[in-house]
């Protein structure tokens, strides 16, 4: 049982500013959870106090049902990535990883075998004497999680350990991520602002933002079905487009309604003069600004509304100055005053 | 400005800066040269003025070598060396629980600590005594280094240090179930290694170099320190027939230790000091 469980967690530094909010979430065992958020939502912190490094001001920590509540650090059976690797720059890779475990009492004969195995898992085989300062951005990282898993630990925390990577490694290790989650099948729990990792990687996202968890879901359906105005323009890029609801009343409105999202892949881009679609709702504008990205385009109309962004996959280039964006019904996403999702 | 002319002024700003640095250089090592000419002339030769010795008088030296200022140079490192590794266990478990621990009224010892540095040395002579004396250590090697077992300047310089070591290193090794001091000599101490070396440096030849403290509270002359054994070449003729060179010669052997301890040390001395704590990005 590893299953992460934060009942009603608060934190704050200074009385009277809480940094995270009553805070309950459950991290399925076995799952690769992405804590996603802009700086300052609170979301390393969240992970200091699963791993004990910061102490919660209210409320309980759970690991596999047990209260962390009086357990130290070293004692939550987790292990940690950090950003900024933390290796011990005096020890080799090799001395790295056995430092944990000759600190666990695990005799060396284990020892042996599990950072052989690991090394061979990870690549590493041909640095394991080499220090720190002698590895690439990459190589350290990999030491880094090659540390954290010889430990066997219940759960992986993970603390945006690809923001000091180049794009291309970014890309490489994220892969290599999902994989070792799929080879290990431990919990992990993954902090992050890039989206782009929280939905490739993640089995289930949490968006938060000022302390507090927006949405816990699927990478899909927190893409698909936003639950606030706030995971409709955080998530996505470029973000959902939001109108005012009056824009478009005369096509009808769900009841409520006071925003209108939708996808810019779900706009489609027509000439002024051509008739739309049965079922679609429509705005019409100027182009503003076009921007070619190879596989696709992006369109930047000014309508009435705002402007609005869409997304036109190959085809020819779209070379009118004005343009009509049409939307299916069912494509729309509806949103309360409060910015919170209307399911209709 | 031309670059030849650019190129001529950087070049001439070199040896202003070469020719200034030089003259400092000299300015320092002229006592030392003077010193050890000084200790090869014959004493009225040293009083009559002059550069060289004449004929270089290397039983000076045979001479200071035969007088217990060896012992005196003994006792002096013995003292130093004790007192010094004290001093760096404890000042590194103090500047550890300092910069890495939080605890309440962790503001206030640090204050007491750096606060007792404001107290006049002369003024800590009296109370310092009568402890020594209720412990009956007066006049003892124990007295000695128990007077010296802590360094405040020592125990700053390592908190300094140690603040500059990242802290997810420390919590990396907490999360490795390291104990406090198994963090402390293999993850701390490897990155603060020139900081340790400075605080070696600097409290070895402070305590190599006291000359106040012992001679209150040591009577015996087995227990002289080498400033002591020093002073007992001045005294030994009376006023007017103090052997010069013989003084000369001692100082020399006496600088011998450390000059040795800098020049092993120098390089991370350096970096120690300027508070870099040796780490790189």
């Amino acid at each position: 049982m590893s299953e992460i469980e934060l009942r009603n967690v608060c934190k704050e530094y200074k009385k009277g500013y809480p940094i995270i909010h009553e805070m309950s979430l459950t991290l399925k065992e076995g799952g690769f959870s992405v804590l996603l958020g802009p700086s300052g939502c609170g979301k390393s912190t969240l992970l200091r106090i699963i791993a004990g490094l910061d102490r919660e001001t209210g409320g309980d920590v759970l690991i596999g049902g047990k209260s962390m509540k009086n357990v130290l650090p070293q004692d939550r059976e987790i292990a940690m990535v950090f950003q900024n690797y933390a290796l011990y720059p005096s020890m080799t890779a090799r001395e790295n990883m056995e430092f944990g475990l000759k600190n666990m009492k695990i005799p060396k004969n284990e020892r042996e075998i599990r950072i052989s195995r690991i090394s061979k898992m990870l690549g590493l085989e041909g640095h394991m004497k080499s220090k720190p300062h002698q590895l690439s951005g990459g190589q350290c990282q990999r030491v880094a999680l090659a540390r954290a898993i010889v430990k066997e630990p219940k759960a992986f925390l993970m603390d945006e350990p690809l923001s000091n990577l180049d794009a291309k490694l970014r890309a490489q290790i994220r892969r290599e991520l999902i994989e070792l989650h799929n080879k290990l099948g431990t919990t992990f729990v993954y902090v992050t602002h890039d989206q782009v990792e929280a939905m490739s990687m993640g089995s289930e996202v949490i968006v938060l933002e000022g302390g507090k968890a927006r949405q816990q879901a699927s990478p899909d359906e927190v893409y698909a079905n936003p639950a606030d105005l706030f995971v409709a323009k955080f998530i996505g890029a470029p973000p959902m487009n939001i109108v005012d609801v009056s824009a478009l009343s005369k096509f009808g409105v769900a009841p409520k309604a006071e925003f209108i999202g939708f996808r810019p892949e779900k706009a489609m881009i027509m000439d002024f003069s051509a008739t739309c679609p049965d079922g679609c709702v429509f705005l019409a504008g100027s182009v503003a600004a076009r921007e070619n990205l190879g596989d696709h385009s992006l369109i930047s109309i000014n309508t009435k509304a705002g402007m609005i962004i869409a997304k036109r996959f190959g085809e020819r280039a779209f070379s009118e100055e004005k343009a009509m964006v049409a939307v299916k019904r069912e494509d729309l996403k509806w949103f309360d005053e409060e910015g919170k999702s209307i399911r209709t | 400005m031309s670059k030849d002319k650019a190129i001529n002024f950087i070049a001439f700003a070199r040896c202003i800066k070469i020719g200034f640095i030089a003259i400092c250089a000299a300015l320092m090592a002229f006592p030392f040269a003077w010193m050890v000419l000084s200790s090869l002339k014959t004493k009225a030769e040293l009083m009559s003025g002059g550069w060289l010795p004449s004929d270089p008088q290397w039983l000076n030296y045979l001479e200071a070598i035969r007088s217990p200022l060896l012992r005196n140079i003994g006792n002096s490192l013995a003292i130093s060396a004790a007192s010094t590794a004290y001093q760096l266990v404890s000042g590194a478990m103090l500047a550890y629980a300092l910069a890495y621990m939080s605890f309440k009224g962790k503001g206030l010892i640090f204050a007491l600590i750096m606060g007792s540095c404001m107290a006049p040395s002369a003024a800590t002579y009296i109370p310092s005594y009568i402890i020594l004396s209720k412990m009956k250590l007066l006049d003892s090697y124990t007295g000695l280094v128990v007077s010296s077992l802590v360094s405040v300047f020592g125990i700053f310089l390592l908190r300094q240090a140690f603040m500059q070591v990242p802290p997810s290193l420390i919590e990396a090794a907490r999360l490795d179930s390291a104990s406090h001091w198994r963090t402390l000599w293999k993850v701390v101490y490897p990155v603060a290694k020139p900081s340790f070396a400075a605080f070696v440096l600097i409290n070895a030849i402070a305590s190599y170099n006291s000359y106040m403290w012992p001679s209150l509270v040591t009577n015996s002359p087995d227990l002289y320190m080498v400033s002591q054994g020093l002073r007992h070449f001045f005294i030994e003729g009376g006023a007017y027939g103090t052997n010069w060179p013989l003084v000369m010669a001692g100082s020399a052997i006496v600088v011998l230790p450390l000059l040795a301890v800098f020049a092993l040390l120098q390089k991370w001395f350096v970096s120690g000091l300027s508070g870099s704590a040796g780490l790189k990005g």
